[in-house]
């Protein structure tokens, strides 16, 4: 894919088998890399949202999202402006000993727990922003204390 | 204190939901793991027609639903069933046919264990349905039924399928039969929008040379009448793609016929020149477009499509209206006749009259006077008006498509999307048992017919005559032409040396068969084919080099044809 802009899609969708499989096979098809999906039951115990990242441009983010309408099991789709979107990742990383000091030297939208430390490492709890938990990320790597990371990928509301 | 339930197993709910449905007929080949609603169809006024392969039973169920319009139903069983019925099935999703098909799967406890005769069908299925439907519970089955034909039956019109866990088709429960059901994510009736229509006409207004490209669509929405008025009101002239023949009568004098790949010369050149293409119904396939940068190259596109994902899919669209055909075009018409005035299209009138009456009745580059534009000319002139026929895919289907006069909407049935070879002969005996009171034609090559063939058997043992004419090259024809136009007459595996006497094969399925050397052999044999109350296959045989023309070739636009080995 070319024109590489984020593209941030929200699916309201049944809460039923077989619906993730339906919606990815709509990516697999044209060769679409999701970047993260996040599932969740919402409000209604009916009903999950997706939230799906992937990187566009606009024209084929737009006609991807008739795809996606089309779907039967997807009831809503919407796409979110990644400017006014409240968007939201945990992980879990596990650091050798040091690793806490080089992530709390990392800035930006995001907190820092550490959950845990054992002979394997120690397990930092991080939530925040996309950007904040991959530029932690970044940081533990290139100070060759980071050990394993497990990511949610993005969940997002629009905030305006 | 008993309560007294009124149990009923989920084959039984199948069938009855299929009853109610309206559902009187059902293609398909039983297997161990749809038993049950074999037995139970014994109990129902649905007929059924036993195929002989499951992927026949499905294109017989397409040829059924393309001539009836209503749902056309098979039935496979659990793996090989499902697996053989599925080439069927997509044939019917990549031309939006309404199909429900039915497979059978092992019980519910020996899902996923590699259990004998078990696909996971519905992840097959899937990717070639409008929807895939496992019910897990019997009490589950009418309402999945329900929603199985209202998903088939509206929007863009296409196969739905249900597979049937054997334990949940002998399983018993209260059943509750919905006359509606509510699917959230699904709305079909999005009603078109005025002010869009608006902009259409005034585009189409102010176009000084505009035309009409008429899809499949227009066929399956019924809105051909009142697109054919448009079209006379305004003296626009018709092309159409493959799936749109049949939507206005190809004797009409704004008809052009086929643009394409294999487009008439005359309606290929027109969209060329339009200034303004008026689609409706159609999803711009690359066999009708051709190279997309040289489509229509000074036109702006206007798109009618009940389904938004087609807008901008495979040309770039100026203009679009989403929703119903047949309402969209019916306030477009109505709004015409409001402005009660056309374009300034003098000038581009006469060019059409030129190029159509330069072209319209040419027959390009053949080898001999028994040629298949000939024989299908002969077969139009025997044919009442409201036969249907079909054909098989290759070069048949092109020469049917080039010169083969369809005149009525729902008598043409051919696998456009797909290009299923297989395909005519099955479709024809589907067709014959929705209408078995006209003539059924399967327009076939040697190649092609004898994939289905066995469905000899099927027309004979359920008496749905049909007449099979074998254009018969021995060889497979398309291929083979390609072979001599872009291999340098490299014939890799496309030459039959073996090929059946297919007179005798008919005759030994109890059918008939004849073979024909002249056009005046060929009628006499074809007008008593037609009125025989036994299937009859008419063997051909033609010139093996013979080639369609006109082509445009891979990669080429539509103004690039050729109209013979060598020429432009």
């Amino acid at each position: 894919m070319s024109g590489e802009n984020a593209v941030i899609y929200s699916l309201t969708v049944e809460n039923k088998p077989g619906v993730l499989f339906r919606v990815a096979s709509q990516f697999r098809r044209r060769s679409f890399n999701i970047e993260s999906v996040a599932v969740g039951v919402t409000e209604r115990p009916d009903t999950s949202r997706m939230i799906i990242t992937m990187r566009g441009d606009e024209q084929m983010a737009e006609d991807f999202a008739r795809v996606l309408r089309r779907t039967v099991d997807v009831i809503d789709v919407s796409r979110m402006d990644p400017s006014r979107a409240a968007q939201r990742e945990l992980a879990l990383i596990r650091v050798k000993s040091g690793g806490v000091d080089v992530a709390r030297g990392v800035g930006g939208e995001g907190e820092l727990r550490v959950l845990g430390e054992s002979g394997e490492g120690i397990v930092l709890q991080v939530v925040g922003s996309p950007s904040y938990v991959s530029s932690l990320i970044d940081a533990l790597d290139r100070g060759k204390v980071l050990e394993e990371v497990a990511r949610t990928g993005v969940v997002a509301l629009e905030v305006s | 204190m008993y309560v007294k339930l009124d149990l009923m197993s989920g084959s039984r709910a199948l069938v009855k939901a299929l009853e109610k449905e309206g559902v009187d007929v059902a293609f398909g080949i039983p297997g161990g793991a749809i038993m049950p609603v074999y037995d139970e169809l014994l109990n129902s006024g649905i007929r059924h027609v036993l195929a002989r392969h499951e992927q026949s039973a499905a294109h017989m169920a397409d040829g059924y639903a393309r001539a009836s319009g209503k749902v056309g139903v098979c039935i496979a069983t659990s793996g090989p069933g499902a697996t053989n019925l599925a080439t069927g099935v997509a044939t019917a999703y990549m031309d939006s046919t309404p199909l429900l098909a039915i497979t059978g799967q092992v019980p519910t406890s020996m899902m996923a264990r590699d259990s004998f005769q078990e696909i996971d069908a519905v992840g097959i299925y899937t990717h070639m349905t409008k929807y895939s439907f496992q019910p897990l519970r019997p009490s589950d089955i009418p309402w999945t039924v329900r929603a199985a034909f209202f998903l088939a039956s509206t929007g863009r019109t296409g196969p739905v399928h249900i597979d049937m866990p054997k334990d949940v088709q002998t399983g018993e429960a209260e059943m509750t039969f919905p006359d509606q059901v509510i699917i959230r994510g699904y709305r079909p009736y999005v009603p078109p929008d005025p002010a869009a229509i608006a902009v259409a006409l005034d585009m189409l207004l102010n176009a000084e040379r505009p035309i009409i490209l008429a899809g499949g669509g227009v066929i399956k929405s019924g809105a051909h009448e009142y697109l054919l008025q448009l079209a006379e009101s305004a003296l626009i002239p018709i092309a159409t793609t493959l799936m749109g023949k049949g939507a206005v009568p190809e004797d009409h004098p704004l008809a052009l016929g086929l643009v394409g790949m294999h487009g008439t010369v005359h309606a290929n050149k027109l969209v060329n020149e339009a200034d303004l293409v008026l689609a409706v119904g159609v999803r711009f396939s690359d066999r009708t477009t051709m190279e997309v940068k040289g489509f229509a190259p000074d036109a702006k596109i206007v798109h009618f499509d009940v389904d938004p994902t087609e807008v901008g899919k495979n040309v770039k669209t100026h203009h679009a209206v989403t929703g119903d055909l047949k309402s969209s075009l019916r306030l477009l018409l109505e709004m015409f006749r409001e402005r009660a005035r056309t374009g300034n299209w003098g000038a581009w009138r006469r060019r059409v009259d030129e190029v159509v009456s330069e072209w319209r009745d040419r027959i390009v580059s053949v080898k001999s006077e028994f040629s298949p534009p000939y024989i299908l000319r002969a077969m139009r002139e025997l044919l009442p008006p409201d036969s249907i026929v079909t054909t098989e895919v290759g070069q048949n289907q092109m020469w049917a498509a080039l010169y083969f006069k369809v005149l009525r909407p729902r008598t043409f049935i051919t696998s456009g999307g797909l290009g299923t070879m297989g395909f005519g002969f099955p479709a024809a005996i589907g067709a014959k048992a929705a209408r078995p009171d006209v003539p059924v034609v399967d327009i076939a090559g040697d190649g092609s017919f004898m994939m289905t063939m066995n469905s000899l058997a099927t027309s004979v043992n359920e008496k749905l005559p049909v007449v099979a004419v074998i254009l018969n090259n021995s060889s497979l024809g398309m291929v083979a032409q390609w072979q001599r136009l872009f291999y340098n007459r490299r014939y890799a595996a496309t030459i039959f040396d073996a090929n059946p006497d297919f007179v005798r094969l008919a005759e030994s399925f109890g059918a008939e068969g004849a073979r024909v050397y002249s056009l005046d052999e060929f009628r006499s044999v074809f007008r008593s084919a037609i009125r025989s109350d036994v299937a009859t296959i008419i063997d051909v045989p033609i010139h093996p080099e013979e080639d369609v023309f006109p082509f445009v070739g891979p990669g080429r636009t539509l103004n690039e044809m050729l109209l013979g080995d060598g020429r432009e």
